[in-house]
């Protein structure tokens, strides 16, 4: 497999730094498919893999986090 | 031992007086106050009150915030007076790891969860509010709904609906802006303490659903907690509650009753109501205090700092710096209206919630009003925010034939 499939097969997943999180609750709110809220309010990462066409989608996610606790992982496909 | 200014002035940090207490022009264009400051630099020193370092961009502001070991809440002296005046309004007066004890047994008392069951009071509250300014026929949004409604909620939920409603939104007032000397701070939060202690003694005998019965429930470490740390926190509690949320309320009201595409958008899709509210919060951002003193040696932005050094957070200037255009519908959007870090508003999601409901009961009910074009607004200051006086609007302006 070359470079350029493994970019386009390759899912995108968020994480979330727990130890910057604050509990703004941005994320639920915007993106209630991949992120939950735990008991009191910190964000809980959906399993919800997204393909690489949905990057500038997450991104906007991603940049509404006030901490910038939010990141975009990369695996493979079906991970 | 060098002072601030001298090792400002060796790391090449600007100097720029921003003044709090003194600047007439807060009372006048406060956000051009800001504004101002926040094009000085990120990192800027000011020789007003006893002198201080202003943060006024975004990632200045998250660097301090997001490091309270470096950057303290005690001394709890509010950095930006001429006198050295202390704060005692637990948990904002607190550090690690004492703070986070105490965070954690707060935080389920304000989770999203847990206060959304108040929405339907909350909008019969703001109904409520709308039939008596309907039956009176004229309104001051600031006097008859944004100054009423958090109160008026707030302080039922705190067990205090039978007290003087309008006292206790005056103490929430000089607590936030009339306290030059430590004389007076200390009187403020005395009487604050005193009201919202007897609630708590009085919830122990009678429990009812509310805030402050789930106060006497509060356990640190499986401790109870000690009654004047308890109190203190209500009382943060009761001036939050109320005055904040006014505030910032007012500040949504007031920019809807003069621009009438953005009132009409909202009128037109009320599910971006919430979109609204971030995108007002960044521009018209408004509350909590907002000092810092250093507890080490260290850097910021080149500056050499050392312990004991005052900080302000110009969190108003440097959010408005991301755009000072307001755009309801900017995606992404991100500010530090309820700070950020370890002392993140918990009031947040309730604070969210009121004013969501405020302004949906608002244009349901007044879906024309608006602010007469030649209403010239006068502004409370003095302290870290800014409040509307007063803001007269018009219910159902005559339309033009
Ligand atoms: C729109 C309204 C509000 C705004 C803009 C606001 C703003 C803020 C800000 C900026 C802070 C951080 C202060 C700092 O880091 O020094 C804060 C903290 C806090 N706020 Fe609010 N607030 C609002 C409403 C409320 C409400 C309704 C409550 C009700 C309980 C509340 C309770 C608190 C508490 C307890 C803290 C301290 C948290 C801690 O130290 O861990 N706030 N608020
Ligand atoms: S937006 Fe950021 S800080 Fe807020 S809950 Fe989500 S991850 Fe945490």
């Amino acid at each position: 497999m070359n470079s350029t499939e493994d970019f386009r097969t390759a899912a995108l997943r968020y994480a979330v730094d727990t130890a910057l999180c604050a509990g703004h609750g941005r994320c639920y709110s915007l993106d209630p498919d991949h992120f939950d809220s735990d008991d009191v309010g910190y964000a809980v990462v959906l399993d919800r893999a997204e393909s690489a066409s949905r990057r500038a989608a997450m991104e906007d996610v991603v940049a509404a986090c006030p901490e910038g606790a939010i990141s975009i992982v990369e695996g493979p496909a079906g991970s | 031992m060098s002072s601030m200014a001298e090792r400002a002035e060796r790391a090449g940090i600007p100097v720029h007086t921003f003044d709090l207490e003194n600047d007439q022009r807060f009372g006048v264009d406060p956000f051009a106050v800001w504004d101002e400051a926040a094009s000085v630099a990120p990192l800027f020193y000011s020789p007003a009150g006893r002198g201080f370092l202003v943060a006024a961009d975004y990632d200045t502001v998250k660097t301090v915030l997001q490091n309270p070991r470096m950057w303290s809440n005690l001394p709890s002296t509010i950095t930006y007076t001429k006198e050295d005046v202390e704060m005692d309004v637990p948990p904002i007066t607190m550090d690690p790891p004492q703070h986070t004890a105490y965070r954690k047994a707060l935080i389920p008392l304000f989770s999203p969860r847990a206060v959304a069951p108040l929405e339907p009071r909350i909008r019969e509250i703001a109904h409520q509010l709308c039939d008596e300014i309907e039956e009176a026929g004229e309104c001051d949004v600031m006097r008859d709904f944004a100054g009423r409604l958090p109160a008026q909620f707030f302080l039922e939920w705190l067990g205090l609906a039978e007290g003087d409603v309008r006292r206790m939104y005056q103490l929430a007032q000089a607590a936030t802006f009339d306290f030059p000397t430590q004389e007076q701070r200390t009187a403020i939060e005395a009487e604050i303490n005193g009201i919202v202690g007897a609630s708590i003694t009085a919830r122990r005998a009678e429990p009812a659903d509310d805030l402050a019965t789930a106060f006497t429930h509060l356990r640190v470490d499986g401790e109870p907690v000690e009654e004047g740390l308890l109190v203190g926190m209500a009382t943060l509690a009761f001036i939050a509650g109320q005055e904040t949320t006014s505030t910032q309320f007012g500040w949504m009201l007031w920019h809807l009753g003069r621009v009438e595409e953005d009132r009409r958008l909202l009128q037109e899709r009320p599910e971006v109501i919430p979109d609204a509210i971030e995108e007002l919060m960044r521009v018209y951002n408004t509350g909590g205090p907002a000092g810092r003193v250093a507890a080490a040696d260290g850097e910021l932005n080149g500056y050499p700092v050392r312990a004991g050094d005052r900080l302000f957070l110009a969190r108003c200037g440097a959010d408005r710096q991301t755009d000072r255009q307001v755009q309801l519908l900017r995606t992404p959007n991100r500010h530090s209206a309820f700070g950020l870090g370890i002392h993140r508003c918990l009031g947040s999601h309730v604070a969210r919630i009121e004013m969501r409901i405020g302004l949906e009961v608002w244009q349901e009910r007044f879906p024309d009003y608006r602010v007469p074009a030649d209403f010239v607004p006068q502004f409370r200051w003095g302290s870290f925010m800014q409040q509307l006086v007063s803001l007269p609007v018009e219910l159902s302006p005559a339309t033009v034939a």
